[in-house]
C-alpha cells in the first residue's frame, strides 16, 4: 500500500535530522580544533612547574627562598650570595645550560629537538637527582667552581651554622623580598628570559 | 668496632613504596596539560587564570594525596575540584575581569575576518558565553574534553539525563549563534574529512610499495 503524502514528510525529517547530525559534527570539530589555548612549550610547562613548586613551599613556609628549599637548592649554596647572583643560580638552576650558550647556538624551534641546549627537559629539573652532579654537569666552570667551593664550606657548616656574612644576606635579601612584591620576582624574571629565549 | 648491619626483614617488598612526591608528580606531569587546557576553556580563554587554576587545584590535591589510594579516583576528584574552582572563579572572582575582557573581545572579533583563525576563535568564545554555565561546563566536559556522559555526571554531580538534556540545548544555542557561518564550518570538516581520507589513501599506497 502506498502512502504517497507521507513520503516525502519522512524524506524531509530524516533530511533535516541529517543536516542537524551534520551541523552538530561541524560545530563540534570546529570548537575542538580552534577553541583551545596553544600547547604549552617546555619552557611554560617547566614554569608551570616552578610556580606550582613555588606555590607549595610558599604556602608551608613562607621565606621558602631562604630557607633554601626553592627550587630545591639548598640554602647553604646560596647563603652567602648577593641577591643577583642568587637570583642567577635560581634561573640557572631552572635552564642547566644556558651559561654555555652563545646567541647564535639558541635553536629557532627548540620545542621540536630533544637534544636542544635550552630545552628544560623533565629530567634537568627533576629536583630529586643529585644535586651536585647536575650542577656540575650544566653549569660552566666558573660556576661550578664557585659552587664547589661552597659545597666543601657546607660541610663544615651546615645551615644550622650559617655565619654571620650569610646572615646578613639572608637578611638583606629577605628586605628585598619583601620590598619587591615577592609574589612577582621570579615570574618577570623568567618572562625576561622567555624573551631573549624567542 | 663495627657497626651490625640492620637485617633486612623478608616481608620488605623488593621495590620501595612510591613517595608522596613521586605520585604527586606523576599527577602533575600527566595531566598538566589537559587541566590547563580544560581550565581554559571554562573559564572563556583567559590562560593566566587557567594556569592559576589548575595550580589551585594541584595544591589541594598535593594536601587530599595521602587520603587517596587509587590514582584513577584521585584525577576524577581533581577534575572535580578544577571545574568548581574555575567555576568559582567565574563566578566571584573573576567576574569585573571577565566582562571587561569579553566587551574587549567582541569589539576586537568585529574587526577580525572570519577568515582568520584568531577571528573564529573570538567568535567561538562569544557563541559559548551565550550558553548557561551548566551548558556550557557539560559542553566542554563532553565534546571538547573527551569524557563520557556518566563521567561528566560524576564530575558535575548531576544526573546523565540533567547533562543529555544541557547537550541538546548548547547544541541548539550553539547552532542558533554560529549560524552565518555554518556552511563555513562545514566545508572546513569536509576539507577535513577529505584530508585524513587522502592521508589514509596515501598510507596505503606506501604500504602497498613496501
Amino acid at each position: 500500500m502506498n502512502h504517497p503524502k507521507e513520503s516525502p514528510n519522512v524524506s524531509s525529517v530524516e533530511t533535516s535530522c541529517d543536516d542537524t547530525e551534520s551541523s552538530n559534527t561541524a560545530l563540534i570539530q570546529a570548537f575542538q580544533k580552534h577553541y583551545q589555548p596553544a600547547p604549552m612549550s617546555p619552557f611554560e610547562q617547566a614554569k608551570f612547574d616552578w610556580v606550582l613548586r613555588e606555590k607549595r613551599e610558599k604556602r608551608s613556609r613562607p621565606s621558602s627562598l631562604l630557607s633554601g628549599q626553592l627550587l630545591g637548592i639548598p640554602a647553604r649554596l646560596i647563603a652567602g650570595l648577593s641577591v643577583g647572583m642568587a637570583t642567577a643560580v635560581a634561573l640557572l638552576w631552572m635552564l642547566p645550560n644556558a651559561p654555555q650558550l652563545e646567541p647564535s647556538a639558541i635553536p629557532v624551534a627548540h620545542e621540536t629537538s630533544q637534544e636542544s641546549p635550552l630545552d628544560p627537559t623533565p629530567d634537568l629539573l627533576d629536583m630529586t637527582s643529585d644535586e651536585e652532579s647536575i650542577v656540575a654537569s650544566h653549569l660552566d666552570d666558573g660556576i661550578s667552581a664557585l659552587w664547589s667551593t661552597l659545597l666543601s664550606d657546607s660541610d663544615a657548616t651546615e645551615a644550622e651554622t650559617t655565619t654571620d656574612e650569610d646572615a646578613i644576606t639572608v637578611a638583606m635579601t629577605e628586605d628585598w623580598l619583601e620590598s619587591d612584591s615577592s609574589d612577582e620576582w621570579m615570574p618577570d624574571d623568567l618572562q625576561m628570559l622567555e624573551t631573549v629565549w624567542n | 668496632m663495627t657497626t651490625a648491619t640492620p637485617i633486612t626483614p623478608l616481608t620488605t617488598p623488593a621495590v620501595p613504596d612510591v613517595s608522596l612526591e613521586a605520585r604527586f608528580q606523576t599527577l602533575v606531569v600527566s595531566h598538566r596539560d589537559r587541566a590547563v587546557r580544560m581550565a581554559w576553556r571554562l573559564l572563556g580563554g583567559d590562560k593566566a587564570a587557567a594556569e592559576d587554576i589548575t595550580q589551585e587545584a594541584f595544591l589541594k590535591a598535593w594536601k587530599a594525596l595521602p587520603e587517596w589510594r587509587s590514582e584513577a579516583e584521585l584525577s576524577t576528584w581533581f577534575y572535580r575540584i578544577l571545574i568548581r574552582l574555575a567555576a568559582n572563579h567565574r563566578r566571584w572572582q573573576g567576574v569585573r575581569t571577565f566582562w571587561h575582557g569579553l566587551m574587549k573581545r567582541q569589539d576586537e572579533a568585529s574587526l577580525l575576518p572570519f577568515s582568520s583563525d584568531q577571528g573564529l576563535q573570538r567568535r567561538l568564545a562569544q557563541a559559548i558565553e551565550k550558553l548557561s554555565p551548566g551548558q556550557r561546563e557539560v559542553f566542554i566536559l563532553v565534546h571538547l574534553e573527551g569524557f563520557s556522559v556518566p563521567e561528566a555526571a560524576e564530575l558535575l554531580g548531576k544526573s546523565p539525563g540533567t547533562l543529555k538534556s544541557h547537550l541538546h540545548r548548547a547544541l541548539e544555542t550553539l547552532r542558533g549563534e554560529l549560524a552565518d557561518i555554518q556552511s563555513d564550518l562545514q566545508a572546513d570538516l569536509q576539507a577535513d574529512l577529505e584530508a585524513s581520507i587522502s592521508g589514509d589513501a596515501g598510507m596505503k599506497r606506501v604500504e602497498e610499495k613496501r
